[in-house]
C-alpha cells in the first residue's frame, strides 16, 4: 500500500520545524509567485525553495516529483503560447508554416515559472511535513476533532479502498465478468463492482465509528496528544510576520491593480 | 454485581421482530462470561447494549434497563460509559482508527481523546503493548499488521484506557487457530487480573475451558445461564445451533454407555487423561 503523501524522514532543521510554520511560508510562496509582477522574483522564489530543500537534505525527491508532476504542462505552456500568443509581433524563427513568437515565449517562461515555483513548494511542504502532524496542530488550534479526523482518515482509507476495488474485480472477473472491450460493456462491468464496494464501505465505517466512539471520540476534554510538535515564540512570531507580510503584499498587489484599471 | 440485565427487551430501527426479548442477566465483578448462540441469537446486540452502543449508537426501541457498573447506560453517553466499558468487535481491520501512523499511535488515540497526560499515555501505551505482545512492533503501521495483530491491537487501544469491564464479540472469529489461542491466551491474563469481561464466542473449546459462567441464547432470548459443565452438558445445544467440542461429544458417549459417571471434563487434557484411566479399567 502506497501512502498518499510523498513525505520522507530525515533529519533536518526544517523537518523540524512547526507544520503551521512550514504552511504559512508555503501560502507566501504561493501568493506572491501567483501575483508577482517581476520574472526575477518568481524565479528567486524557486530559488529559494530549492535552498530550503537542500537544507531540508529533499533536493532529488523535490526534482523528481516536480519534473513527474510539471513537465508535460511545461512543455505544453511553452509550445501553445509560443506558437499562438494572441497579438505577437516578434517572431524569433519561422519554420514552414510554424512561427515561435518572442512575446509567446516570455510569456511562457514567465507563466511556466510561476507554475514551477507553486509546484516546487507545495512539493517540498510535503516532503518535510507529515499529514498528521499537521492536522494535528491544526486540531490543537481550534480546528475540529471531527473534521480532523475525517481528512486524515480518507488520507489513510483511499489506498484501502483501491485495494478492496481491486480484490472485488479480481473476484468478479474470476466468474466470468467480462471487463475489457468496448465503452459500453466496460461501463457495464463497473456496475458489479461499485455495489460490494459501497455497501462494504459502509459495513466497514459503521464498525469503525463504534470503534472511535468506544475510544471517546465524543468526549468534550480537550485532546491532547502524546506526541509533542516542537514550537516556540520565534516561530509563532515568524507565522504572524507573514502572515501580516502577505496581507500587505496582497493589499498592495489590488490597490496597483485597481488604479491600473480606473487609468 | 458489575453488569446488571433487567428484562431488557431490544428492536433495531424497521425491524419487527426484537432482537433481545426479556433477557435478564446478572454478571459478577471479575467473571469470565461467555456468550454462545447461533448467528443471529443476539449475542452482538447483547454486547452493544453493555456498551452502550443499544440504544445511543443504533436508536430503536429499549424496554427494561442495563447497569454497568452502577450506572444507568441509558442515562450516559457512550464517550462517558468509555472509561467503564471497552469493547473489541469482530472484523480486526475495522477497528483500527485509520487516522494514525503507527500502532503506538493508535493505542494513543483513545487517551488523547480522554485528554490523558502525556507521561501518564505513554507509560499506559507501553504497558499495553507488552501485554498483548506487539511492543517490538510499536512503529508499524497499524494497516501493515496482520489480522491476529490488528484484533491484538483492538485489544491494546481499549485495555490502553484501563476499563474495568471488557466485552469481545466475536473477537476470535475472523482468525486463524494461532491468532485466536493469542487473544485466549490474553483474555485469560485479564481475568486473572480481576477484569470483568463478557465474551462472544463460537470456539467451545475455549469456552469450555476458561469460561467462569456461560449464557446460552437462541433467537433473542437466554436459554440457559451457568457454569460451563451445566450449559455445555445440555441435551437441546445442538438445537440452539451450538456444537460441543469433539471431546465432550465423545465423553458423553462413555456416560451414556456407562463408562464414566464422573464430571464432565472441560479440557482436552483433562478428557485424555479420563480415556485413558477408562481404557485402563
Amino acid at each position: 500500500m502506497k501512502p498518499l503523501t510523498p513525505y520522507v524522514h530525515r533529519n533536518s532543521p526544517i523537518h523540524r520545524l512547526n507544520p503551521l510554520t512550514k504552511g504559512a511560508f508555503f501560502l507566501c510562496v504561493v501568493i506572491v509567485a501567483f501575483t508577482a509582477p517581476f520574472l526575477w522574483v518568481v524565479l528567486s522564489l524557486l530559488g529559494a525553495v530549492v535552498i530550503v530543500a537542500a537544507a531540508a537534505k529533499v533536493t532529488r525527491n523535490l526534482i523528481a516529483l516536480v519534473l513527474k508532476s510539471a513537465f508535460l504542462i511545461v512543455v505544453l505552456i511553452f509550445i501553445v503560447q509560443g506558437l499562438f500568443y494572441p497579438g505577437s509581433k516578434a517572431a524569433l524563427w519561422t519554420i514552414g508554416p510554424v512561427t515561435v513568437w518572442r512575446e509567446g515565449l516570455r510569456f511562457a517562461s514567465f507563466t511556466a515559472s510561476r507554475l514551477l515555483a507553486i509546484i516546487a513548494a507545495t512539493v517540498l511542504f510535503m516532503l518535510t511535513t507529515r499529514a498528521e502532524d499537521l492536522v494535528s496542530e491544526m486540531m490543537a488550534h481550534g480546528l475540529s476533532r471531527k473534521l480532523g479526523y475525517v481528512v486524515l482518515m480518507s488520507m489513510q482509507i483511499m489506498p484501502q479502498m483501491q485495494a478492496r476495488a481491486a480484490a472485488i474485480l479480481d473476484a468478479q472477473r474470476s466468474r466470468g465478468l467480462e471487463t475489457e472491450g468496448g465503452l459500453m460493456k466496460r461501463f457495464r462491468a463497473y456496475v458489479p463492482i461499485i455495489g460490494p464496494l459501497v455497501v462494504g464501505s459502509i459495513i466497514s465505517l459503521e464498525t469503525r465509528s463504534l470503534a472511535i466512539e468506544a475510544r471517546g471520540f465524543s468526549s468534550s476534554t480537550r485532546r491532547v496528544r502524546v506526541e509533542e510538535i516542537h514550537d516556540s515564540r520565534g516561530e509563532q512570531m515568524a507565522r504572524w510576520a507573514a502572515a501580516a507580510a502577505m496581507a500587505s503584499f496582497v493589499v498592495w498587489r489590488l490597490v496597483s491593480w485597481i488604479s491600473s484599471l480606473i487609468r | 454485581m458489575d453488569i446488571v440485565i433487567d428484562s431488557l427487551t431490544y428492536t433495531y430501527p424497521g425491524q419487527a421482530a426484537p432482537a433481545l426479548k426479556d433477557v435478564s442477566l446478572e454478571i459478577g465483578a471479575g467473571e469470565l462470561c461467555c456468550l454462545i448462540g447461533a448467528n443471529g441469537a443476539g449475542k452482538s446486540t447483547l454486547c452493544c447494549a453493555i456498551a452502550g452502543f443499544v440504544p445511543h449508537f443504533y436508536k430503536g426501541e429499549m424496554y427494561g434497563s442495563v447497569v454497568v457498573g452502577g450506572v444507568d447506560t441509558v442515562q450516559r453517553s457512550i464517550g462517558d460509559l468509555a472509561r467503564r466499558v471497552g469493547i473489541v468487535f469482530q472484523n480486526p481491520f475495522d477497528q483500527i482508527t485509520g487516522a494514525t501512523l503507527t500502532v503506538f499511535a493508535e493505542v494513543a488515540f483513545g487517551l488523547e481523546n480522554l485528554g490523558t497526560p502525556r507521561d501518564e499515555t505513554r507509560r499506559r501505551i507501553e504497558d499495553v503493548l507488552r501485554k498483548v505482545g506487539l511492543w517490538e512492533l510499536r512503529d508499524r503501521s497499524p494497516l501493515e499488521l496482520s489480522g491476529g495483530q490488528q484484533q491484538r491491537l483492538a485489544i491494546a487501544s481499549v485495555l490502553a484506557m484501563d476499563p474495568p469491564i471488557i466485552v469481545l464479540d466475536e473477537a476470535t472469529s475472523q482468525l486463524d487457530p494461532a491468532g485466536t489461542r493469542d487473544i485466549w491466551r490474553i483474555i485469560a491474563r485479564l481475568h486473572a487480573a480481576g477484569k470483568t469481561l463478557l465474551v462472544a464466542e463460537h470456539k467451545m473449546e475455549y469456552v469450555a475451558r476458561h469460561a467462569s459462567k456461560v449464557v446460552l441464547l437462541q433467537g433473542g432470548k437466554v436459554i440457559a445461564c451457568g457454569s460451563p459443565r451445566e450449559v455445555l452438558g445440555r441435551d437441546d445445544l445442538a438445537r440452539c445451533g451450538v456444537r460441543r467440542p469433539p471431546f465432550m461429544e465423545i465423553m458423553r458417549g462413555l456416560t451414556q454407555r456407562g463408562l464414566w459417571q464422573g464430571p464432565m471434563p472441560l479440557t482436552l487434557e483433562d478428557a485424555a487423561a479420563v480415556l485413558k484411566e477408562v481404557a485402563r479399567r
